[in-house]
């Protein structure tokens, strides 16, 4: 192809070249990456491109309010003696604005005060503002993120624009930027996710839940940060680095089949190794449950079905249940505890009661 | 999956041109509105001079309306705008001498706020002092070579959109710039 021969110069001018640095997505991606493959000689120069290209830099420059409103009151000035010297008497269409605008001036003396009372203390503001920011302004730059949702009792399986795959659990949010950044694909994760992380060396994949960091290169791996309840994060293949910006900041490192349970509250963490059935089971609509208590059932459940549960009695203290649950209705799971723990349930529609025996 | 969201989705800029070449003043103010901004930063980034710029914007909105019954159809107001502030400025610079800023000018303006292409990329890691060069660099080239790289890597327009600018060998421009490393 006519690519073979690029120099810097033409891979910085090269607009598809462009669009994979600062805004990649997976037509760019393949492309260039294919590229990179059959001629790594141009490794360098394509680094150095994009360097170029980030760094692509102009000043800045920060031009105050009341200048945009002076130039325009100049233009509108400027634009109605236009007219005026046009119309000589004719009657024209008037916009909207100085059909306003006359009105004020005609007669109406309150009106007029009022407007100018407004338009004063307006440009008061203004100029306090601006003493107040100080000399340079910072640009509110609006990103675009792409945001996903699935709601208690729907799971959402999403395919990311680099091709990675995503597992949302019931309950769970995660948002990102449009495209990713160019050095980065980074997501931000409330609740359950399971993850299968598309390779791409020159972007680490980061999920971010809250203070903590875990950022991968290439793997899969399921993370748990539901807002109520423990964080756990297993790692299935590849390597995941995790950080935590503690009082301390820590950081460790998972290998396949680790997971990391982490306290927030007492600024814990505790590596065990992991039976991926009870961490990654929800990815193929198996519920398991592992010397869990009641209480956690109940949160597993509203969350899986969707539902209310509601609690007659408490369930006795060192009530600990295992079990494992494939693709069965929330009826049947209750059925298969209801032995066990001792309990009678009700369902009506979304509404659960369970009374326990006393 | 969804078809890219551009700023823009929020205003209907070619129906404000519409309006304003139907003589609805609102269109004027409309554009205005939307533009002014990005017009003051490309007119700042051509000539440092804020009374200047502010001149030729006046004088680029007073134009379109007063030919507003024979402004083209909208095809690309933004491109529109940009030309005709440049054309602006290119032609009262001229008049009044002004071009490159001099040397000094720029040490007394240091330091000076770089603004990178793409604020999108929030977060990239930058640096910092490339970026001051690349700002200053910038500031020394001619009128039309920075007004090009304006458009390519500042305003997002394509490289058939600015190609219609040009006759400049911009490979010599990337060439010059790459230099700074």
């Amino acid at each position: 192809m006519g690519k073979l021969n690029y120099t810097i110069e033409d891979f910085v001018l090269d607009a598809s070249f462009r669009k994979w640095i600062l805004s990649p997505d997976e037509s760019t991606k393949k492309y260039w990456e294919d590229y990179l493959k059959k001629h790594p000689s141009k490794y360098q120069d394509i680094l150095l491109a994009r360097v170029l290209l980030l760094n692509m830099a102009r000043a800045a420059y920060s031009v105050s309010e009341s200048r945009i409103e002076s130039t325009w009151e100049n233009i509108d000035r400027e634009v109605q003696k236009l007219d005026n010297n046009a119309l000589q008497g004719k009657v024209l269409p008037i916009s909207a604005i100085s059909t306003i605008k006359r009105h004020g001036h005609q007669g109406n003396a309150y009106q007029f005060y009022r407007i100018a009372g407004i338009l004063v203390f307006g440009l008061a503001l203004v100029i306090v503002f601006n003493i107040l920011k100080s000399d340079h302004e910072v640009k509110e730059v609006p990103a675009l993120y792409e945001e996903h949702y699935a709601p208690p009792g729907v799971k959402s399986n999403l395919m990311l624009q680099d091709g990675s795959k995503v597992i949302l659990n019931a309950g769970s949010f995660i948002r990102y930027k449009k495209n990713f950044d160019s050095d980065k694909r980074e997501l931000e994760l409330v609740g359950e996710a399971y993850f299968e992380v598309a390779k791409d060396r020159l972007r680490p994949f980061i999920v971010k839940t809250g203070i903590i960091t875990t950022q991968v290169l290439g793997t899969s791996f399921n993370i748990k940060a539901y807002p109520e309840g423990e964080m756990k994060i297993a790692l299935l293949t590849g390597s995941v680095e995790i950080n935590m910006d503690l009082d301390h900041s820590e950081k460790i490192h998972l290998v396949p089949g680790e997971a990391v349970k982490i306290d927030l509250e007492k600024q814990e963490f505790l590596k065990t190794d992991f039976i991926s059935e009870d961490l990654i089971g929800w990815t193929y609509n198996t519920i398991v449950f592992k010397q869990a208590t009641m209480y956690e059932i109940i949160r597993i459940l509203e969350n899986w079905y969707g539902v209310n549960i509601n609690l007659i009695n408490n369930p006795h203290q060192d009530l600990f249940i295992s079990g494992r649950f494939q693709e069965q209705t929330l009826g049947n799971v209750l059925e298969g505890l209801s032995y066990s723990a001792r309990f009678k349930y009700e369902i009506n529609r979304d509404q659960v009661t369970i009374t326990f025996e006393n | 999956l969804k078809s890219h969201i551009s700023q823009i989705s929020f205003v209907d800029v070619d129906n404000l041109w519409k309006c304003l070449t139907e003589g609805d003043k609102n269109g004027l103010e409309g554009l205005y509105k939307y533009f002014s901004r990005a017009l003051f930063q490309h007119g700042l980034s051509l000539i440092a001079d804020q009374d200047f710029v502010q001149d030729c914007i006046q004088e680029v909105f007073i134009d379109i309306w007063k030919y507003h019954k024979s402004l083209p159809k909208a095809e690309n107001v933004k491109l529109y705008l940009f030309r005709s502030l440049s054309h602006k400025i290119f032609r009262e610079a001229k008049k009044a001498k002004k071009g490159k800023t001099s040397e000094a000018e720029i040490q007394l303006e240091m330091p000076i706020f770089t603004e990178s292409r793409e604020n999108e990329l929030i977060g990239i890691q930058r640096d910092e002092q490339l970026q001051k060069k690349m700002a200053l660099a910038m500031k020394k080239l001619p009128i039309r070579q920075k007004e090009v790289l304006q458009y390519l890597f500042f305003e997002n327009f394509s490289y058939e959109e600015t190609s219609k600018v040009m006759g400049i060998n911009l490979r010599s421009v990337i060439h010059w710039l790459g230099k700074l490393f």
